[in-house]
Order: structure tokens, then C-alpha cells, then sequence
């Protein structure tokens, strides 16, 4: 039975209203070369991760980021601090970042043809970074496909990902804002959240060597992406049924359930991701994890304030 | 499509900008007369033809004068400034005695600066004789007289689009040996002329015969968290041991081969296998190919009594997510790393990917003194150059001394390499990504046999750089 990993969850979550801010420090730091990541007060750089065509003839770009906090979560909004340029300034970028490298945590798709070069600009802890959406062949990438072979010749793909039995199954890095799923909560209700998965169960080692049985071969991990208040993820049954298969280079299916508890009002988004036996971020090479997309609306408590209200 | 050979071509073109370089041979050129034909060709065919020739690596060659002339004020900055031929170590500090040195001498700089600034004239044609040209694939090894490898495996040809994200392969192969056989040198090159386009790196990983798995590195232990490189710090058990898997060779783009110290050597089995993990990247068109490996087998009756081991001495401290190299800048990491035998450290071969600028490799010894290894000042990821120790230059430690790799990452627009400056760059195997580590290969020793050495050494008062800077 693979586990539903909360560990590396848990921390931010509980710490994240103690200490998520919005100040803006608007003193320049300078950057100095192999500085300390911080447990806090560190800034951040997006991070342009590759990019890769589609059929319909659009370019879309996968992003990320690396905060040099390797404790506390950041909260930015959309603005001076946090925007693309030139025009629309809010592509789908994190206002909530997690602690360290964090990649392929949302895409940028662009029409046909276009060949306006769009930048990611964060200002964070008094540092402003920027990097551009780059279509120089050295970044193209297959998140679809894994790029490094699995034994036998095989190739590793992402999991699919459902959120209701018989539902549309994602199969992507990041699925786009425009097909999130609507949800609507109550603040300190927790929300519950379903996912059926299903993988390929295929692993990747440079030697080719064996891995450890222990290994799940799905981890699910659910993480705040935008929102005003403080997100809990969890309560007590974070495991995955397994419904088919279990080990390495079988068909593997799963279920599993946890709850997303909000603590203020507001619009949130919440990041929902299979995580496959290539790792966070594909191990960095682009491939295999698929990310869905929550949009939730969530409401004050019954007698409670309502939304904005002091 | 930015490929490696193309990458090569540019950093050719880009030498003449070159010329006044920080570096730059500054010795007074001969007062004679120089020519191609008498002084020049001699030279290049010592030291730069092999690559320099019809069908080898280089964008150009360099055989007769009349392809050598067009390039001379290339040929004249990129040897003034020692990039070329790529022997990029320092030469002030750490170990200086090498079996494999390819670079010019002071004195073969001179001439060929000073046959430029004369106006690189030919001469006369009959002072010239050809050196003949080598067609095709040659072995380095055998190139530098060690004769053709004694095995040869290839493994299966695959093809790589023209653009394409980086791949992997990794077929697996057996070893064809019926008797135990000891190593005494590897190389590792493409399968065919192609593939030199499109190999970033190769590695032989060697899976065990289970009464091989002496095989495996323990002597090693990194400080900070364990990558997955060899020599991790636990206590394994046999099983896996032999899913250690540890590397036969690391090849990457402009290595040689690994020659170990005398009396050592691998030792490999009937019933093993070759791994592959060829790193491949799109060179701007189709090109299929593969890897080979050559090995050179100790005689029967003379096998070694030492094992070697490859090592990749981490340059990072903090593990894989602590690389932070923001855009548009110089970066540095370090990384240390116990030695928790008496260590004899063979080679020297620094490995980063395109942003890699430098790599020293310090030995911090138990009583707290200092010793610089090696540094190479003026890294380039087309040549990722073995440097090689000569047996008796060969440093030793004692135990629990610390082997402190210091990486420095440029990432601006002066680094020829750079795809994009703008870019933050972090961790990762694609060769947009970073990473940091000093391939040494590393021969162990008991208390009495270092003992022994240390001794040996003072008696003859085997001169070394570093015993000079000190």
C-alpha cells in the first residue's frame, strides 16, 4: 500500500499564519554568492523550467521557483511583487511559496506564432529576481514522456489523476486555471477532498539498479497555492487504498481521501499532485507528476463575520 | 539547435577577441625566422593533430599550412592563453607531475605566438613532413601508446532527434569474460564520429558478480547529506552491495581515458554486466549512436594487489537543493568530504555542466593544515580533461582528513558555454542544469603501508608543488 505523505506538508501548514507576510521590504539586499538558505527571510527567484509544443500549435512554458527558505512559506500577491511583463501581469503564478526548489509548478501557454518573450519578475525580502520564458532548444522538454530510460527499455509517463470515481482523468504537469475545479467551503469546516490514481508504476535509476520496495509508488501532495488565510491539510486517514497492482512496472491503481481546512474567508486555490517514482518535479528533468487544479470559495462560519468583515 | 560541436565552432570563431586576454604568454618571440613547414607543423602534430585532423573532433583541422593559415590569429590567442590545447589546470598550484600532459610548453608557445606575429608565413614546403592521418575512431589510450584495449563492448545504437529534450539511455550488456580479469585502464568513446555530437556523458556502471562486491567504495563519507554518488556512509549488506553498482568508468565530453596506478587496478568477473547511462543531447539534427567501452587487462600472473576506486567527491554541502546560482551571476559552492581510509588520490577531473567555471580540490588534514590538490582555473565544458597523476606525485592523506571541493559557477554572458544568463539555475541532470563534483579515482591504504609510503617519500624527497608552496 503506498502512503499518503504528509510530513513535509505539515510544517508549512502549521506555521504558515504565524509567519506568511505580504511586506514588502522595499530596501535592495544584494544576493551574496553561496549565502545560507534561511529557516525565514530569504528571497526567492522563479525559475524557468522548459517549455514544449502542442498539437493545437501553441508553446506552453512549465515554471517554477527556489526559495531560499527552507522552513517558511512566502506570500506574495499579484503585483509590483509578483507579475509578468509585459501586459497581463497574473499567468497562474503561486501567490503562496513553499520552501525550497520548488519545479514545474504551473504553465504559461502562448498562442501560435507568438514570439513576444514574457519575463516572471518576484520581489521578495527586499531582492527582485526575473527570469524570461526562453525557447532556446537546450529547454525544450517531454513532460509526458520521461526522458530517462526505465529497465527494460521502458518509458515512465505521468500518473492520471481523478477527483471522482468515474471523473475526467488529468494527465499533465500542471492542468490550467481555466479547468480547475470549483469547490466551495466554510471557513474551519474541513473540505473533503477524493482522488483516484493510476500509474505505470515505472522507475528510472542511473545504474538501473533495483529501488527500495519501501518506496510509494505514488505520493500524493496537496498544497496551498493562493489564498488570504491559513490551509490544513489532513486529518488522520492519509493513506492510499490500493485497488490494483503494487509493484514496480505493474498497472497500479489507488484511492485515497484527506480534508483541506481553511481558516479565513476568501478565494483560494489548491494544488493537487500525484507525485510518480521520478520524484518531486520529475527529479528535475521535466517528467512525471500531474498537478490538479482546486478553486475554492470559501465562506465565513455560520454567525461568523462576513468575508472582509473585521 | 545549440549542439556540442557547434559550441566548439563558436568558441573557435570568438578566439580572436581574445588576444589580449589575462593569461597571455608575454615571453619575448624568437628572433628567427619561423615557418609552418619547419617549426610549427612539428608542433601540431605533437600536441594538436589528433584533434586537429580530417574526421576527428575539431571544427578544423590543422594539418597542412593551408588549412592552418586562416586560423592563425585564432590558433595564436587560444594557445597564448592556454585554452588550447585543453589543459586547463593550473599550473602554480597543486600536483604537477601528469601522465597524460597534453599542453604546450612555455617555449612551444613562444614560437607559435611569435610565427603569428611574423606574419605565419609557410616556408619552404620541402621542410615539411606529414604525420599521417588517422581515419575515423582511434582510442586515446592507443594514440598514447598503450596499444588497442584488450575488450571492447559496444552497446546497442539509438538515435536522438534533432531537437529534443535530453535523454537517457541505458541498455545493459555482459561482459565477456569466461576467467577473472583485472583492469588497468578504461575508456569510454562514441560508438562512431556522429555520436561526438550528442554524448554529453557515458557511464559504465559494473554489476557485480556477488563475490565481487569488494567492488564497492566504503572508504568515503560526504559531510552534509549523502548524494547519490558513490561512497555512501552506511553500513550495507551484501545485497546491496551489489545494487551499489559502482562505476567501471565515467566518461564525459573531451575525457581520455582512466589509467590507474601501477598495481592496481578493477577487477571484473564472468557473469557481470555493463549498465549504460548515456546522457544524449540534441545537436540540431538526427544522429544515432551509442557508446563503446575499451578495457586494458593486467597480463595473467601479474594481477594487482590494490583496488581502485572511481569517486565523485561532492562540491555541495547542502545536497542538490542548495545550488542556487541566480541569473547573471558568478557563484560558488563547496562541499567536504571525509576520507575515512589512508587515501591515495590518482586523478583529477572536474565535472559541471555549462555554467562550470572553476574547481579546486583542497585536502584538509587531521592536524588542521592545508594542502591544494588541484585547480582548474578555467573550466570548459567541451573538454572535461583527466588530469592524471604521475605514480610518485600521487597525493596521500591519512585518515579522517577532509577533501574540500570548492566549485565556482559563471553564469553571465562571459561565459562562451551559456545558453541564457537570464536563467536562476539549480540542481539537475539536464546540461541546462547544474551540478558540481570532482572525479577522482582513489586507491586505499593500511596503517603500515601508508606508514611506508610517507616514509619512502621524505627519503626521496619526491618534489611536489604543493610541498613547494608550502
Amino acid at each position: 500500500m503506498a502512503s499518503f505523505r504528509l510530513l513535509r506538508l505539515a510544517l508549512p501548514a502549521v506555521a504558515v499564519l504565524a509567519l506568511a507576510s505580504t511586506t514588502v521590504f522595499t530596501q535592495s539586499q544584494p544576493l551574496l554568492p553561496s549565502a545560507p538558505k534561511l529557516a525565514f527571510g530569504g528571497s526567492i527567484s522563479p525559475a524557468y523550467d522548459g517549455w514544449f509544443d502542442n498539437a493545437d500549435g501553441t508553446r506552453t512554458f512549465l515554471m517554477g521557483y527556489y526559495s531560499r527558505n527552507w522552513q517558511d512559506p512566502i506570500d506574495i500577491q499579484v503585483g509590483a511583487n509578483n507579475h509578468f511583463e509585459p501586459g497581463e501581469p497574473d499567468r497562474g503564478q503561486p501567490t503562496h511559496f513553499l520552501p525550497n526548489r520548488n519545479f514545474g509548478m504551473f504553465t504559461v501557454t502562448v498562442p501560435k506564432g507568438s514570439t513576444e518573450k514574457l519575463w516572471w519578475v518576484i520581489t521578495a525580502r527586499g531582492v527582485t529576481q526575473r527570469v524570461p520564458l526562453s525557447t532556446t532548444p537546450d529547454y525544450n522538454i517531454t513532460p509526458q514522456h520521461a526522458s530517462e530510460e526505465s529497465p527494460g527499455g521502458k518509458h515512465n509517463q505521468p500518473a492520471f489523476l481523478r477527483f471522482a470515481e468515474n471523473g475526467p482523468k488529468l494527465q499533465s504537469p500542471v492542468d490550467s486555471q481555466a479547468n480547475a475545479i470549483a469547490r466551495v467551503a466554510v471557513v474551519s469546516v474541513p473540505m473533503a477532498l477524493d482522488f483516484w490514481v493510476d500509474d505505470d508504476a515505472l522507475y528510472a535509476s542511473g545504474s538501473n539498479a533495483p529501488i527500495s520496495d519501501k518506496e510509494p509508488i505514488i505520493e500524493m501532495v496537496v498544497n496551498q497555492y493562493r489564498g488570504p488565510g491559513k490551509v490544513t491539510v489532513g486529518d488522520g486517514h492519509h493513506t492510499l487504498t490500493v485497488l490494483e497492482g503494487g509493484t514496480f512496472g505493474e498497472p497500479y491503481s489507488a484511492k485515497g481521501s484527506t480534508t483541506v481546512t481553511f481558516s479565513a474567508p476568501g478565494e483560494y486555490q489548491i494544488h493537487v499532485t500525484a507525485v510518480d517514482l521520478s520524484g518531486p518535479g520529475g527529479g528535475a528533468t521535466g517528467c512525471c507528476w500531474t498537478t490538479g487544479l482546486f478553486r475554492v470559495l470559501v465562506k465565513p462560519a455560520a454567525g461568523g463575520p462576513p468575508t472582509g468583515a473585521r | 539547435m545549440t549542439g556540442l560541436m557547434p559550441r566548439l565552432g563558436m568558441a573557435a570563431l570568438a578566439a580572436v577577441g581574445l588576444l589580449s586576454a589575462p593569461g597571455a604568454a608575454t615571453a619575448a618571440p624568437p628572433e628567427r625566422a619561423l615557418t609552418f613547414s619547419k617549426d610549427i607543423a612539428p608542433i601540431f602534430q605533437a600536441k594538436c593533430q589528433s584533434c586537429h585532423e580530417p574526421g576527428s573532433i575539431a571544427p578544423m583541422s590543422l594539418v597542412t599550412f593551408r588549412e592552418a593559415r586562416p586560423w592563425a590569429k585564432s590558433i595564436k590567442a587560444r594557445v597564448a592563453t592556454r585554452q588550447m590545447p585543453p589543459w586547463h589546470i593550473d599550473r602554480s598550484v597543486g600536483v604537477q607531475k601528469f601522465k597524460n600532459d597534453m599542453s604546450l610548453t612555455d617555449e612551444q608557445i613562444d614560437t607559435i605566438v611569435a610565427w603569428v606575429d611574423q606574419g605565419a608565413p609557410e616556408g619552404n614546403p620541402a621542410d615539411f613532413t606529414a604525420k599521417p592521418v588517422a581515419q575515423g575512431l582511434y582510442w586515446q589510450g592507443q594514440r598514447d601508446g598503450y596499444g588497442p584495449p584488450d575488450l571492447v563492448i559496444t552497446a546497442p545504437m539509438q538515435t536522438m532527434p534533432a531537437v529534443h529534450q535530453d535523454e537517457w539511455w541505458r541498455p545493459m550488456q555482459d561482459i565477456p569474460i569466461t576467467e577473472p580479469r583485472w583492469v588497468k585502464m578504461v575508456e569510454i568513446r562514441p560508438a562512431n564520429i556522429a555520436g561526438r555530437k550528442i554524448l554529453h556523458h557515458s557511464i559504465a556502471y559494473h554489476v557485480l558478480n556477488p563475490d565481487n562486491t569488494a567492488a564497492v567504495n566504503t572508504g568515503i563519507g560526504f559531510g552534509g547529506r549523502n548524494i547519490s554518488l558513490s561512497g555512501n556512509a552506511n553500513t550495507p549488506t551484501a545485497a546491496e552491495l551489489v545494487n551499489r553498482r559502482p562505476q567501471l568508468m565515467e566518461w564525459a565530453i573531451g575525457k581520455g581515458y582512466d589509467h590507474y596506478m601501477e598495481g592496481t587496478g578493477k577487477l571484473i568477473m564472468p557473469g557481470e554486466k555493463i549498465s549504460w547511462d548515456q546522457h544524449i543531447h540534441a545537436a540540431g539534427e538526427e544522429i544515432t549512436s551509442a557508446s563503446e567501452i575499451g578495457l586494458w587487462l593486467y597480463p595473467k600472473g601479474q594481477e594487482p594487489t590494490k583496488r581502485s576506486y572511481l569517486v565523485g567527491f561532492t562540491g555541495l554541502k547542502n545536497g542538490t537543493a542548495g545550488l542556487d546560482i541566480p541569473p547573471n551571476s558568478i557563484a560558488y559552492t563547496e562541499g567536504f568530504n571525509v576520507l575515512k581510509e589512508n587515501t591515495l588520490i590518482t586523478n583529477f577531473q572536474p565535472h559541471f555542466h555549462l555554467r562550470g567555471k572553476a574547481m579546486q580540490v583542497e585536502a584538509i588534514l587531521p592536524d588542521g593544515r592545508t594542502e591544494v590538490v588541484s585547480y582548474v582555473s578555467d573550466f570548459n565544458f567541451n573538454w572535461m580533461t583527466n588530469y592524471i597523476y604521475e605514480d610518485d606525485a600521487a597525493p596521500v592523506f591519512p585518515k579522517g582528513t577532509l577533501i574540500h571541493v570548492t566549485a565556482y559557477y559563471d553564469n553571465t554572458k562571459a561565459n562562451k558555454s551559456n545558453p541564457d544568463p537570464d536563467q536562476w539555475v539549480g540542481y539537475g541532470d539536464r546540461t541546462v542544469d547544474e551540478m558540481a563534483h570532482a572525479w577522482m579515482n582513489v586507491v586505499y591504504l593500511s596503517d603500515t603501508e601508508y606508514a611506508d609510503l610517507v616514509a619512502k617519500r621524505k627519503a626521496q624527497k619526491t618534489p611536489t608543488t604543493t610541498a613547494r608552496e608550502r
